[in-house]
């Protein structure tokens, strides 16, 4: 019965997604499978002219849909409200995420013990930001890049000319982003987080010392490729990473609907009326805290 | 014990997000020649020649003030209830956007601008998006927290005109309340690098005897970063009210409560201000003013829980006596710590 509430919970938070098309299978000329489509994309990447903003900057600006959900990063079958989706991970063997021994074994039951982070409406974090339900914006102002996300009503910004990050003590949701341009590619490296966040509704986790660098790059004026390199020497035996897609919503006058997640959310009190608890970071599982 | 927890309560919700690092220089911003930012140089222009509002903006309190003589009864019957409630309806502590509420204005807002759109992003990762891309307002939007905002350039000055918003939200945390008719007018002048002069202004008949709103100036927070500060838990759990409060009062005599009436200064987030404490009808009454009217006026009953500790919607006051009994100053208890204001008067 718990593993069904949990279930439940997970995919309470995934709603919004539901309401979206079926994903297509190419994008860019390119499948719809996170290897695959790495591997095609790549010199498309290298070839394509990218239009430019007034400063010069490649223009990803507009509406951009995720490509592949945040049910499960790894490969998954059909399920109760779950649809079968391949890997994000791209550069391990077996297409897993490589946790260390000890990481696997809280992995193995982690939804049956914890309510999903984005079931209790906290925002997303890196990287789920990029596989978060629903649609986002991208603008870009002098210095800046900015997530505008359906999902949550809540916005990311991605400064390009900053400084260095915010000092270790400050833990965020969202992390501390940096950006730099990169030829046409956007470089952002990612840091403080709070580790409170997960990568999707199975579970998969990382800690408080994780480091993302992501790069966003578009492959033809429509599609957006994702990569994010994942660095966790407290939960992984090596860096990884994933890879995903954006893809433009052209619907004619589209805009973003807002969410305003905690509006009648009782799937807290669900959770913990089976006995889940609030999900309180890898770190202080492994040392029995809270 | 409540008194305290309620205190407690009550004011985690109001910590102005003013959190930043040490100052860093960052690139492209005007500078003196000793280096700090020239908040008097001219205004930045986006590439379609427009005064660009871009940038980290610090608002004082805008100060929308409760005026009982221009709100409709049952708005001030709605204001009366929220106080006895402790406010605990207020929708940024229920976790929820606070839409078109003045205090949105309070504390550090980052504007973000296109020649299509301009993004307003608030701390709590609440936003939203006024098109500047020629489009009329639409006559009846759907409801929304965030409400629907076109805006259009008047020369230098940005004129954006906002509707459809649900009746979930207040006007400010006092609990103003309006309908689904409410229409919001914001006027924003950037007079150059370092100054955004802001004029709001709400219109709602059925709601208010004619339109109100407030001036904001914000200025610029140059060589720093805007971090978020994330709702982690709602209200609802909060307890007490003022009638519970009442019900836990002790009796204390007519000529000690006297003794109390004055007018009391002191320091809060760096702006003074003063409670003014007067009696009426056996009751003490605090009502807090300050030169950026921290408190709008707000009336306080200050409810005996001892000769000398009151309650106030939530928060310990408690008067310091000389020998003869006469207040001499009175502490304000909060969970970011007390502060005296001396008497005055």
């Amino acid at each position: 019965m718990k593993t069904i509430a949990g279930i439940l919970i997970v995919t309470a938070s995934a709603v919004c997604a539901s309401a979206q098309a079926p994903a297509p299978a190419t994008a860019a000329g390119c499948p719809l499978e996170p290897v695959k489509f790495h591997a095609c994309a790549l010199p498309k990447m290298k070839a394509f002219s990218p239009p430019r903003t007034p400063d010069g900057r490649p223009d990803m600006q507009g509406y951009w849909d995720r490509a592949f959900t945040s049910q499960d990063i790894e490969e998954h079958k059909d399920g109760f409200g779950i649809q079968a989706g391949p890997s994000l991970v791209i550069d391990t063997p077996d297409r897993r995420i490589p946790y260390q021994p000890w990481a696997l074994e809280i992995k193995k039951d982690i939804v049956d013990r914890f309510i999903s982070p984005l079931a209790s409406c906290f925002p997303p974090g890196v990287p789920r930001q990029a596989i978060a339900p629903a649609s986002h914006q991208i603008i870009q102002s002098p210095g800046y890049l900015v997530h505008l996300l359906e999902y949550s009503h809540a916005y990311r910004v991605i400064p390009t000319a900053a400084g260095p990050h915010a000092a270790g003590v400050v833990t965020l949701w969202q992390g501390d982003s940096r950006g730099r341009w990169e030829g046409n590619t956007l470089v952002v490296d990612v840091t403080n987080s709070n580790g409170l966040t997960w990568f999707d509704n199975a579970g998969n986790f990382y800690s408080d010392a994780v480091h993302v660098v992501e790069r966003y790059t578009l492959v033809d004026a429509d599609t957006i490729h994702y990569e994010a390199r994942i660095e966790d020497p407290k939960v992984y035996t090596r860096p990884w990473m994933m890879v995903s897609v954006f893809v433009r919503n052209k619907e004619p006058g589209f805009e973003l609907l807002e969410q305003a997640c905690h509006e009648g959310n009782r799937a807290v009190e669900g959770g913990q009326s089976v006995g889940l608890k609030p999900y309180p970071g890898v770190t202080n599982i492994r040392g029995g805290g809270r | 014990m409540r008194l305290l927890f309620t205190a407690l309560a009550l004011i985690v919700g109001t910590l102005p997000a003013a959190a930043q690092w040490l100052d860093r220089p960052w690139p492209g911003i005007p500078r003196t020649a000793d280096g700090k930012p020239n908040l008097t140089a001219p205004a930045p222009r986006g590439p379609d020649g427009k005064p660009d509002l871009t940038g980290i903006w610090s608002g004082p309190n805008p100060a929308a003030l409760l005026d009982p003589a221009n709100e409709k009864p049952w708005v001030n019957e709605l204001v009366r209830q929220r106080q006895h409630e402790y406010h605990r309806g207020r929708p940024s502590y229920r976790c929820l956007p606070s839409g078109p509420e003045s205090d949105t204005f309070l504390g550090w807002k980052r504007i973000l601008q296109t020649p299509t759109m301009i993004a307003m992003l608030n701390d709590d990762l609440s936003y939203r998006v006024i098109f500047t891309d020629g489009r009329e307002l639409e006559a009846n939007p759907a409801p929304s927290w965030m409400g629907y905002s076109v805006g259009r350039w008047e020369g230098d000055t940005l004129v954006v005109d906002s509707a459809g918003y649900n009746t979930k939200t207040w006007l400010s945390r006092y609990g103003q309340a309006h309908t689904e008719a409410l229409r919001v007018r914001e006027v924003y002048r950037r007079r150059d690098f370092g100054h955004l002069q802001v004029e709001v202004t709400y219109t709602d008949p059925t709601a208010y005897v004619k339109p109100w709103g407030f001036k904001a100036d914000m200025a610029i927070e140059a060589d720093t970063e805007m971090l978020e500060s994330i709702c982690e838990r709602s209200s609802e759990q909060w307890t007490g009210t003022a009638s519970d409060a009442a019900q836990a009062a002790v009796k204390v005599p007519p000529d000690v409560l006297a003794r109390y009436v004055g007018v009391y200064g002191g320091i809060y987030l760096n702006t003074k201000r003063t409670i003014d404490v007067t009696l009426s009808a056996g009751q003490l009454i605090a009502r807090v003013v300050g030169a950026a009217a921290i408190d709008g006026g707000e009336m306080r009953p200050l409810v005996p829980r001892s000769d000398t500790l009151f309650e106030g919607v939530g928060l310990g006051y408690q008067f310091i006596v000389d020998e003869k009994g006469v207040a001499t100053s009175v502490v304000e208890i909060k969970v970011n710590g007390p502060i005296t204001y001396t008497r005055l008067k």
